[in-house]
């Protein structure tokens, strides 16, 4: 009776059990995003002007001064964080040519919302571009009861897409 | 009186205790239940409860805190938070294991990242170790040349300005920056930034509605609860039966 009523309540948990977790390494995320041979890392030092379309992305201002990417030929690799509702979520962004070529959680720290880290909702994004507005030019499909990671998602999307546009790898589109 | 009607009656009591017993919890889950739905409109979930009956288990006392002097500042762990000086910078669950000046940053290494702040404390960027050292560190160093370096298992790295690579050196060259108690007033000001701000009204909202707030057994009547009422959800529906039939 008593493993029974243990058994219940784990299967009714399980849901929050399972969302949270590292699903990928940053580091392994950047091996594989270029063949394991990763260029060295470099930095987008944030002006004030460029600090404000990030707000304007995100909804927020965003936390930090500097941002951290990789970047070969016409490709650039992000590791961001954003909250969903109350912890971030590090998720993995690899733009090519202006273009995304993959979304990928790497951490998930939420009990709820968890669903975004599959590739039925992250495969949405593959050769989403950026529009003048900074919105996606493709629509994504949301999750019941995981909108604000679904949101988080998007946001983080956008913000790799703009940051490409950055870069000096940007310059690199016609390859 | 037949069996069968002895058993019915039976059936119709337990039925009848349990819904009494249940009703008022009842009103308890599903009052708070419908507060919780809404605490994110109602901003519960920004605003800290500050009652010492409401600060249960995550309460903290002076020995938790990790503390590392960095030129005029302290550098604090309490829990998950992490403090300069008295000043919130971030939240993180890894541990905190040194912090220096360097560069005109502070540095501040948990197990997980390294974190660059400014001297006012705006954060200037988090990095994973993992994308710039073989595992995560265990402790910080500053070397003879002043620059930082890291533990990693029994061998050190340390990195350049630029931050962005770390090399291997050896350990003869590096002082370990070691955790410190911070002066008393710093201690006292860290409390109560700490307890004032350790329970939100929607922790509290989610305590009462898991009956954690009436500690560790607490959940167990919560999960007791649960199951009289779908016990009687069962009862219930075979008494009903029984007249239909």
């Amino acid at each position: 009776m008593k493993r029974w009523f243990t058994l219940g309540l784990l299967l009714l948990s399980a849901t929050s059990l399972f969302a949270k977790g590292v699903y990928q390494t940053p580091e392994a995320f950047i091996q594989e995003g270029f063949q394991g041979e990763p260029p060295a890392p470099k930095v987008i030092w944030l002006s004030q002007p460029l600090k404000e379309t990030l707000a304007n992305i995100l909804g927020h201002s965003y936390r930090g001064l500097r941002v951290r990417y990789w970047g070969k030929g016409n490709r650039t690799a992000w590791v961001l964080n954003e909250i969903g509702k109350e912890k971030p979520i590090t998720i993995g962004v690899i733009v090519r040519a202006g273009q995304l070529e993959q979304v990928t959680i790497l951490t998930f720290r939420e009990s709820r919302g968890g669903e975004v880290r599959y590739p039925s909702f992250t495969d949405q994004f593959i050769n989403a571009k950026l529009k003048n507005d900074h919105d996606l030019d493709k629509p994504i499909d949301g999750i019941s009861g995981a909108t604000l990671s679904v949101r988080a998602v998007e946001k983080t999307a956008q913000l790799a897409l703009f940051l490409h546009q950055q870069t000096p790898f940007s310059n690199d589109e016609a390859q | 009186m037949t069996k069968r009607s002895k058993k019915r009656h039976s059936l119709h009591r337990w039925h009848r205790y349990l819904g009494l017993f249940a009703g008022l919890f009842t009103l308890w889950i599903t009052l708070s239940g419908i507060v919780l739905n809404h605490s994110a409109e109602l901003a519960f979930d920004q605003q800290y409860a500050s009652s010492n009956w409401a600060l249960t288990d995550d309460s903290i006392e002076a020995s938790s805190i990790i503390a590392y002097k960095s030129a005029n500042q302290w550098i604090s762990q309490l829990n998950d938070r992490i403090y300069m000086d008295t000043q919130e910078i971030t939240v993180n669950n890894s541990p905190l294991i040194g912090a220096a000046n360097f560069q005109q940053m502070q540095v501040v290494a948990t197990t997980d990242s390294l974190w660059l702040f400014n001297n006012s404390g705006q954060l200037i960027e988090q990095i994973d170790w993992s994308l710039m050292l073989p595992a995560n560190p265990t402790r910080l160093g500053i070397t003879q040349g002043k620059r930082l370096a890291m533990q990693v298992s029994n061998d050190w790295y340390s990195t350049d300005e630029t931050m962005l690579s770390w090399q291997p050196i050896s350990q003869q060259q590096v002082r370990i920056v070691q955790p410190t108690q911070p002066p008393q007033i710093i201690t006292q000001q860290l409390l109560d930034a700490y307890n004032g701000k350790s329970t939100t009204y929607e922790q509290l909202l989610l305590n009462l509605h898991t009956g954690r707030i009436f500690g560790e057994y607490g959940a167990y009547l919560t999960d007791l609860i649960a199951l009289i009422l779908a016990t009687l959800a069962i009862s219930g529906f075979t008494i009903w039966l029984r007249r239909w039939q």
